[in-house]
């Protein structure tokens, strides 16, 4: 039997704008979860680590990165496959010619597309990304022509999947059902999937941890098993960070009400992404950046998107009367609301709206 | 709307207490502590309050008016009829969270909350709580800050037409607080305030200094980066030097080695050539020593002759010829002696006259020249004396000759001595020669010539075996002959080394190697040589550059990071600054729109109630458009401001009392709310108290009045009075 560790998408030094100043405490992070998949490799016996592209965020990684690579990839007496993604592709400028990576470490570069491990009984096929505008199949030209019991490719790229439309290296359905191959390790996406097709068993191991706060799935690698019996693919967590979603009706509710309901998901390690949504009361201020700035502590990051619109119904003459100022504001920033010329404009009234009235209500809100 | 009766469950300290009012003024009076504000709360909370919320009105939480010990919300029933006089009861449960409208008249049950809240509005007049509270509500703290001039009744007026319920609240101090907080944001930005500046300039200044940062690191760590892409193009460049490199320069050292084995070649066929021929000249030159030392066996002997025996011999020699020359001589001169004895022994000499007469002559020559000469003085005379002398001169001299040879007398003895000398000669001479030939004799030579003429041949051979032997010894200087012949060997072996070389198949890559392609070639390695050096040097200095550099890519990555960050906040501080902007144009407008309005409708309004109130006193109320009131007073014939000073408190009292009457009539054109006064007349003083109850009557005939208060000053002007017992102990 043949244990293969795949992982990919790692994108070790990339930057995290949306992280702001915890951007190089993310990037730490990649690096113990690099070096997590390392430990698991060695501590769990995996005959073969294969790193299916963007190992690095790109070609320009910080020398202490590539060091640190390298030095984690020595630390193992198993071979160690790394394919080129578009990410780092391997073109002139490529931290694959700049770095000397140990001996044990196997870059699939334009030359060979094969590699083969007698003493597993497994040859490695894959082509390297040469450009990150590549278009072409990162599965063209690989067949099982070694002569060892098992094949294994390995592929950077989009599987044709309808609801994506991204043309960019295409692996087509039919490609993996096609190759020959017992398993092809697929990356790109940064969620774990499962793309077997007829005999071939076909997997992305997604990103080990999230790049951004939309990436579900994150957080694994996939741990392959190859015997007489087939092939067997688990998904196993390494990642510390996850990614959650929370979408918060804000109706009828306060903003310590909002936000009591955000910290029930307190967790330092969670990536959360908030949508306030529903019909707020008139002259509840949502500040979304006051919310992620007094949150901030209960998270790894939070950010809150307000989707969420003032009950302009609400503007009745019952609660607001036209002798009020109040009455005639609010009746003043509906109008403007719904002559809003675009969505910026409709957000701005909204909010205006809902300053002007906690400000006319005589609530501290500036 | 008329209050008739409210029940109350565990409401703070009014726990199952129920409570019934009546058209007109209803009295509710209690000291301190006795629940007088709580059944105002519960009031306002049974109409408008929602079950289903915790928070009951801004701060008030709904679990604070929970009855002491009780872990249940409470609830409240409220009996009341509308304007029609239909009555209703209001049922809200703040623990179950269920809300029931019963229509008393007909029967009909409402227990949804949204219409509950519509009806219970459209009986109101308005649907706000906040509204409610701060219209028909008229407390203590607000006549006591009016009367106490405190507060302007315009800033109280403008606060309930601002609507917001809060007293605080003005729209001019919200239009404050806005262009504050505005001019805040924008300090430092749009205008000049480089002390304390406002948010959107400290963001954009730290923008700028990232940026500025930005723009010093990231050529930096371009250059960094272009170094290590530099430096695989130079490893790429150096590469295929060195590739290219080895072959030309194997083929160079193998022209090379080849130049060299030819010059080896060359040099050991010479070195060959010059050691065959001195090895030929040694052996010749020992052929000549060898022919040398034959040919001097025939003169034996003469290899002993020296220069002292040649010398001796050559003495003897030349004694023998000297002898000989000296016998010779002397039997020469004995024959001549014989000869002349004989001659003279024929002839015998006499005189020599010719010399004397030619002296006689010249004596007397001269003596007739010095007659002559003396007599005449002439020169003939001295000439002729002259000639006489040397003629005498010159026979004299011939005469001594004549007469100084031997006389013939002595030939006899002479030729006797001559004879005794030749004798001794001539023994003497055999003796030498007889020693000259004992000499010669081991030598095999009879004479001196044959000694001379055998020496010099021997000399000869000993000169050319000299000669021979000298050419050997240097042909041969410290070696030897077998010695040179094995150099010759080895020169031999060494050529044929070098030529076995040139033989070679691998060698012979180079034989077609002409010399101008063998000068194209060094030049190619030179150049090359030169470029893998020049490429070197770069490769060094990128390497330096490369560990040297102050930043690195993370410093930018950090960099960009925190400038997001900033840009983030700073659109979010733009946006909020737009948002601020609109909402104080549109608070600006509605203002405007409201005020003018309110002030339009409010000024008959409260002219009318407090001409009634000061029994027409005072005519004509005006008001501006931030509602700031002013009556006319006809003593004065002039308009006084409330804050001057000029009104009586009481009366100041009774225009605030009037402009909140006109304001309950402009917000409930077609409703009468009831009017909830708590306590407003407690710190009056007894004249003004009954004005105020006197104006609260008149007002009790269109609107229920609740007055809450704990003084019993106010019993007489009630309809109906609700007597609030203090706590107990128990309670």
């Amino acid at each position: 039997m043949v244990k293969i560790l795949h992982t990919s998408d790692v994108q070790l030094d990339a930057p995290f704008h949306f992280l702001g100043v915890k951007g190089q405490q993310h990037r730490q992070q990649l690096r113990e979860t690099f070096r997590r998949i390392v430990d698991m490799v060695a501590e769990a016996e995996f005959d073969l680590l294969v790193i299916t592209g963007d190992l690095f965020n790109d070609n320009r990684p910080h020398q202490d990165t590539v060091d640190f690579v390298v030095s984690q990839i020595g630390r193992l007496d198993i071979p160690v496959c790394i394919l080129p993604g578009n990410h780092d592709c391997y073109d002139d400028t490529s931290v694959y010619r700049k770095a000397r990576f140990p001996d044990n470490a196997i870059i699939f570069t334009d030359q060979p597309t094969i590699r083969e491990f007698a003493e597993l009984d497994v040859a490695v096929y894959g082509n390297a990304i040469l450009s990150s505008q590549s278009q072409r199949s990162p599965l063209r030209d690989l067949s099982p022509i070694g002569e060892t019991r098992w094949h294994v490719a390995m592929a950077h790229g989009n599987v044709d999947r309808p609801d994506i439309d991204d043309p960019s290296r295409p692996i087509r359905l039919e490609e993996i059902r096609d190759s020959g191959m017992d398993y092809v390790a697929l990356g790109d996406w940064h969620s774990f999937a499962d793309y077997s097709q007829g005999e071939v068993a076909a997997c992305y191991s997604g990103a080990p941890e999230p790049t951004a706060v939309d990436e579900r799935g994150a957080g694994y690698v996939a741990c392959i098993e190859i015997d007489e019996n087939g092939v067997r693919v688990r998904p196993e967590q390494v990642g510390t960070i996850s990614t959650g979603e929370m979408s918060l009706d804000v109706s009828g509710k306060s903003v310590t009400q909002i936000m009591e309901e955000i910290q029930a998901r307190t967790d330092p390690n969670l990536m959360l992404k908030v949508t306030l949504s529903g019909l707020t009361d008139l002259g509840l201020v949502l500040d979304t950046e006051k919310l992620e700035q007094e949150l901030f502590p209960h998270f790894y990051y939070i950010g809150c998107s307000d989707q969420s619109h003032p009950q302009l119904a609400s503007i009745s003459p019952d609660d607001f009367p036209e002798e009020l100022v109040v009455g005639k504001f609010g009746r003043l920033m509906q109008a403007r609301i719904e002559d809003a010329a675009d969505d910026i404009e409709r957000r701005r009234a909204e909010q205006a709206l809902q300053v002007g009235v906690a400000l006319l209500k005589g609530r501290r809100v500036l | 709307m008329l209050l008739q009766r409210i029940a109350l469950e565990r409401f703070r300290q009014l726990d199952r207490r129920e409570y019934t009012f009546q058209p007109g003024l209803n009295l509710i009076k209690g000291p301190n502590e006795a629940g007088k504000s709580t059944l105002q709360e519960a009031i306002l909370f049974a109409l408008l309050g929602n079950p289903r919320l915790k928070t009951l009105h801004r701060d008030k939480r709904r679990d604070d008016c929970i009855s002491w010990g009780e872990d249940r919300p409470f609830s409240i029933t409220l009996d009341f009829a509308d304007e029609s006089g239909t009555p209703y009861r209001l049922e809200k449960d703040w623990n179950a969270q269920k809300v029931c409208l019963t229509n008393l008249q007909t029967g009909d049950r409402e227990e949804d909350i949204d219409s509950v809240e519509q009806i219970i509005s459209e009986i109101l007049g308005h649907g706000s709580l906040e509204l409610l509270q701060s219209t028909v509500c008229v407390e203590q703290d607000a006549v006591d800050e009016i009367s106490a001039g405190r507060r302007e009744i315009g800033d109280q007026l403008q606060s309930i037409v601002t609507g917001g319920g809060a007293d605080e609240a003005t729209v001019s101090a919200v239009l404050k607080d806005l262009d504050a907080k505005i001019a805040e944001i924008e300090r430092g930005w749009r205008t000049h305030a480089p002390r304390n500046p406002g948010p959107i300039k400290v963001k954009q200044d730290e923008m700028g200094d990232i940026e500025t940062r930005l723009s010093e690191i990231r050529p930096q760590v371009e250059r960094v980066e272009q170094a290590k892409e530099q430096l695989i193009a130079l490893e790429t460049r150096i590469g295929e030097i060195k590739e290219a490199l080895g072959p030309i320069r194997s083929l160079k050292e193998l022209c090379d080695r080849r130049f060299e084995l030819v010059e080896q070649q060359g040099n050991w066929k010479a070195k060959e050539a010059e050691l065959e021929a001195k090895i030929e000249q040694v052996e010749e030159a020992t052929k000549q020593t060898e022919q040398a030392n034959e040919a001097l066996r025939a003169y034996p002997g003469f290899d002993a002759v020296d220069s002292e025996a040649e010398r001796q011999l050559a003495n003897l020699h030349q004694r023998v010829e000297v002898l000989r020359e000296e016998v010779e001589r002397r039997s020469a001169e004995l024959k001549q002696l014989r000869a002349k004895q004989s001659i003279e022994t024929r002839t015998r000499p006499g005189l020599p006259i010719a010399p004397l007469v030619g002296a006689g002559t010249g004596f007397v020559l001269l003596l007739i020249g010095v007659v002559i000469g003396v007599a005449n003085s002439s020169v003939a005379g001295i000439l002729v004396g002259l000639l006489g002398l040397l003629i005498g001169i010159g026979c004299l001299i011939w005469l001594v000759v004549v007469l100084s040879q031997p006389r013939p007398l002595d030939l006899g003895s002479q030729i006797a001595a001559r004879e005794a000398d030749l004798a001794k000669s001539q023994d003497h001479l055999q003796r030498v020669t007889t020693h000259l030939a004992e000499g010669l004799a081991p030598f095999e030579c009879a004479t001196w010539d044959e000694f001379s003429q055998r020496l010099s041949e021997c000399r000869t051979l000993f000169n050319q075996r000299r000669d021979a032997q000298t050419r050997r010894g240097a042909f041969l200087g410290d070696q030897t002959l077998e010695a040179l012949i094995e150099e010759r060997k080895t020169a031999s072996r060494h050529r044929r080394d070098a030529e076995e070389a040139l033989e070679d198949p691998e060698m012979q890559r180079a034989i077609g190697i002409t010399p101008l392609q063998y000068e194209e070639l060094k030049q190619d390695i030179e150049h090359l040589e030169e470029e893998l050096a020049e490429k070197g040097q770069k490769r060094r200095e990128y390497r330096i550059r490369r560990e040297i550099a102050d930043y690195t890519i993370e410093d930018v990555r950090r960099l960009e990071e925190q400038k997001a960050a900033a840009g983030r906040s700073l659109a979010h501080l733009e946006e909020r600054l737009a948002v601020y902007q609109l909402t104080r144009d549109v608070i600006e407008q509605a203002k405007e729109q409201t005020m003018r309005s309110a002030r339009d409708e409010l000024e008959p309004r409260i002219g009318a109630y407090f001409r009634r109130i000061t029994q027409g006193r005072y005519t004509q109320v005006e008001a501006d458009e931030d509602l700031n009131l002013r009556v006319f007073s006809q003593e004065k014939g002039d308009w006084i401001t409330p804050d001057s000073g000029e009104l009586s408190r009481g009366t100041v009292d009774q225009l605030y009392l009037a402009a909140r009457l006109a304001l309950l009539d402009l917000l409930y054109r077609d409703t009468k709310p009831p009017l909830l006064l708590d306590d407003p007349f407690v710190k009056f003083d007894a004249d003004r108290r009954e004005q105020a109850m006197a104006l609260c009557k008149e007002i009790a005939q269109e609107h229920q009045v609740l007055l809450f208060t704990c003084s019993d000053a106010y019993d007489l002007f009630a309809d109906n009075m609700i007597d609030l017992p203090g706590l107990s102990a128990q309670d």
